[in-house]
């Protein structure tokens, strides 16, 4: 399998390569959003599209928002946005979910950018710290909010974040910051893009950041001791050649790499994490007769590692080869159609298993978008997955007889998902949508192949292992949102209303209880029940242009679990009570000649989260809790920015999550654009 | 295709606070010039803009006023400067231009555009989106409250027009 892989692989690549005529023109996102006069994007059907007439629940942050914001991590600027819940439990230990069923290393919410996934698929989740992108580099963070797997495939199951940088071709991005702050921070970025000729851009960029830790005295001592010194950089290079006015190829190359502390998983003790990633993508696309086709390969490296204090330390190594290729044409005026292929291969080595744990995946998908009327669209898209598991390695004699490498071998996963939504705008302020969608969540593949005897100080060893009988978890998601623009006031009012149900939910065995099998202590990896979600937004957005913007937003969710785990003894599954029924998000701005100032909070009604201790699953009420940032910004001229932003200002410290208490800091930044 | 027809009633008919007629404005310059980039053989640099009206037409005749003096000696929009060459629409044969803008209210007369563009091989652009509808002028643009770009495939075939497959998914064709 690996030399089929390998060899499909380096065929696209020499296709990529030595076929230019056959490949094609892709958005040119600065171009459309002057045109237009709202951003564009791709992340709602794989089509362009103006922002306003996705078929999804889609909130764009731009990167004048992201500037404003004044924020060094991308989980920092998701935060106030409607809806989104991030749970930060160190200073760059950042959890992301999306309309409820929130978790720690939340698996249901797929992270991409430009397309590439950054997901990690050894646990499940997005390690945010370790993302190679610098903030002055993107040119916008797309968020859809619900099941978008029809497009994007597993693991988009509650949300996507495809976060999208400037083009080199098109964009001439040359910035370097400096920071610096309290609990010390120290950090910085530089970019800049060159264009070798008119037909070539080539963008390069590279920044890290490093600070003390806040304050660790509240963990316990005997699962320290506890890194003081987070800290994380990276490269990237990304360059577009056009051969001709319609074809265009891409490659693109990242790394980082990153340590701080946080847990490693739902419920999990905090440790120490380290990454090291790299990427390779090379694409191609062309504008033809036979319409915009696109092909798209990249391989993907984590080397991660997991550290709690003198009890545990391992590490595992995650590949994924991904091939991706569509076609997207219109069929008369009123048609728009878009056929994608995808090949995927996953594998992942480490001490956590045996030997190895992997899979293939192959999938097909078509999306059809039909323009009744001017007013009125529907799109439809269907995706089918076929997963194939392989495993390699023994398995440890407390492990069930049944599971053999056979068994794993033998083990596929089908999964069909799909998206249909209905857009409706009866007058140029007003949109409808009627929304319906499942995603897919596949098991991690430490939910898969885990094969751990660990002895951390229990009286017996401890075997977490995982299961080829796991179903992939799916989420239906059904929604009718309302739209309006309300030009007395240079606002736009959204509202979303929504319910959602999760079956299948996965947890690896470091998140369940433990059992006694063959003189071994034992978890293993299982379907948990399901839960049923309802909840709603409600917010107004405006920007005047004397300068005045400003935001308010109610997001509304209630859930309710039907688990199978948990009856005789605690787990961290809890999304009843571990999800935050109601948040408000706000903000307020002005920008006056050469200063701009904002300020933006957050109120967060109270929950239930868990801490691990000693292998106990001890719950943790977070009470409500305000948090609020504000910037001010002073352009000397059009090169030279001097900022000062303060996190977290109405308490010194607050538990926002299980973890560590987050401190109050101030960060001063100087921007040079040149 | 009844299907399409009867919705179409039914939509359009609660869609009545849209405007069927406006006269340009500079947004819809911005937003003209700006399309330009996304033809398939973009058009660079100086452009003649001719604007035809006709002189019998007053709101025609106002519009044309008006488009002149907000271009003046020229507009630099994205990557086009818009140099004004008004175009009675008796003299469209012989003025020289390599856009035209049709202006609004023209009705049957703006066919005469149509067959214009179509022996000149030109693109032409209009605010209203009746003449565009019609298939008398390739592309229509209305810029508030929200942008909306129209274009008649078959005005744009007939004219030698294409454009890029993305901006083709943006819009509204008909």
């Amino acid at each position: 399998m690996k030399l089929l892989r390998d060899r499909l692989l380096y065929a696209t690549i020499l296709a990529v390569a030595i076929a230019p005529s056959a490949f094609a023109q892709a958005v040119d996102y600065g171009q459309s959003e002057l045109l237009f006069g709202e951003p564009v994007t791709t992340s709602a059907t794989g089509s362009p599209q103006k922002a306003s007439d996705a078929p999804a629940d889609m909130q764009i942050i731009t990167a004048d928002d992201i500037r404003r914001s004044g924020a060094t991590t991308i989980p920092d600027i998701l935060k106030f946005v409607s809806g989104i819940d991030v749970r930060t439990s160190a200073s760059q230990s950042q959890t992301v979910s999306i309309r409820g069923s929130s978790q720690g290393f939340n698996p249901r919410l797929l992270v991409l950018i430009n397309g590439r996934q950054v997901y990690l698929d050894d646990y499940g989740y997005t390690a945010w710290q370790a993302l190679p992108v610098q903030l002055d580099e993107i040119r916008q963070i797309e968020v859809v909010k619900g099941p978008a797997s029809a497009l994007f495939g597993f693991n988009a199951a509650s949300g996507v974040i495809n976060i999208i940088t400037y083009d080199p071709l098109f964009d001439s991005t040359n910035a370097a910051t400096l920071r610096g702050g309290t609990q010390p921070q120290l950090g910085g970025d530089a970019i800049a893009t060159i264009h070798p000729t008119d037909n070539t851009g080539l963008r390069l960029s590279v920044g890290g950041n490093q600070g003390r830790e806040f304050n660790t005295n509240s963990l316990p001592p005997l699962q320290g001791p506890y890194d003081q010194t987070p800290y994380s950089s990276s490269f990237g290079l990304d360059g577009r050649y056009k051969p001709t006015p319609n074809t265009e190829l891409t490659a693109e190359f990242t790394s980082s790499d990153s340590r701080n502390i946080g847990p490693l998983g739902q419920g999990d003790s905090i440790d120490t994490l380290g990454y090291r990633t790299t990427s390779f993508k090379f694409g191609g696309a062309a504008d033809t007769n036979l319409g915009l086709l696109n092909i798209d390969a990249y391989r993907n490296e984590a080397n991660d590692s997991y550290t709690e204090g003198q009890i545990l330390s391992v590490a595992d190594k995650n590949v994924i080869y991904v091939v991706q290729a569509s076609d997207l044409f219109k069929v008369g005026t009123e048609n728009t159609i878009r056929v994608g292929l995808e090949y995927r291969s996953n594998s992942l080595q480490g001490d956590f298993l045996a030997q190895s744990i992997g899979y293939d995946d192959y999938a097909g998908s078509v999306m059809w978008n039909w323009k009744l009327t001017p007013q009125l669209s529907l799109t439809n898209a269907v995706r089918l997955d076929y997963l194939a598991l392989s495993r390699t390695g023994s398995f440890d004699p407390a492990s069930p007889p049944a599971y053999t490498n056979a068994l794993y071998d033998n083990t596929t996963i089908i999964q069909p998902s799909f998206n249909s939504g209905l857009v409706y705008e009866p007058t140029d302020l007003d949109t409808i949508r009627l929304l319906l969608a499942r995603g897919i969540q596949a098991p991690s593949l430490i939910e898969f192949g885990a094969q751990y005897r660990a002895n951390l100080g229990a009286p017996l060893p401890i075997l977490y292992g995982g299961s080829p009988n796991l179903n992939a978890s799916t989420t239906n998601n059904v929604e009718i949102d309302y739209d309006r623009s309300i030009p007395e006031i240079e606002s736009t009012l959204r509202t979303a209303i929504y319910y959602q149900n999760t079956q299948a939910i996965l947890s690896s065995g470091f998140s369940l209880p433990i059992s006694f099998s063959n003189f071994t202590l034992y978890s293993q990896s299982q379907n948990i029940g399901h839960s049923h979600s309802y909840g709603g937004e409600i917010g107004l957005q405006g920007y005047d242009p004397s300068g005045l913007r400003w935001n308010l937003s109610y997001s509304l969710v209630s859930t309710k679990d039907y688990l199978t785990v948990g009856t005789l003894a605690p787990t961290p599954w809890d999304f009843d009570h571990a999800t935050p029924t109601s948040m408000i998000d706000f903000g307020i701005g002005y920008t006056w000649d050469k200063v701009e100032a904002d300020i933006q909070g957050k109120w967060q009604s109270s929950y239930v989260d868990y801490n691990d201790i000693l292998l106990v699953y001890t719950p943790l009420k977070i009470s409500d809790f305000v948090t609020l940032n504000a910037r001010v910004g002073y352009n000397f001229n059009e090169h030279v920015t001097l900022a000062l932003t303060g996190q977290q200002l109405v308490n010194s410290s607050i538990q926002e999550a299980a973890g560590i208490p987050i401190e109050r800091r101030a960060i001063a930044s100087l921007t040079l654009h040149f | 295709m009844k299907i399409s027809a009867a919705i179409i009633v039914f939509t359009t008919g609660i869609a009545l606070s849209s405007p069927s007629l406006a006269a340009a404005s500079q947004k819809d310059m911005q937003i003209a010039g700006r399309v330009l980039g996304f033809v398939s053989t973009p058009v660079t640099g100086d452009v003649k803009f001719g604007i035809v009206y006709d002189p019998a037409n007053a709101g025609s005749n106002k519009e044309e006023q008006d488009l002149v003096a907000l271009l003046g000696a020229g507009l630099k929009v994205g990557n086009v400067n818009f140099i004004p060459v008004p175009v009675p629409i008796d003299k469209l044969d012989t003025t020289a231009s390599d856009v035209l803008f049709l202006t609004g209210g023209l009705g049957a007369d703006g066919a005469k555009v149509g067959a214009a563009a179509k022996a000149k091989k030109e693109i032409c652009i209009t605010a209203d989106i009746a003449a565009t509808q019609a298939g008398n002028c390739a592309l229509s643009i209305q810029s508030e409250p929200k942008v909306q770009i129209t274009v008649n495939k078959a005005a744009a075939d007939a004219s030698g027009v294409s454009f890029s497959a993305a901006f083709k998914m943006m819009i509204t064709e008909i």
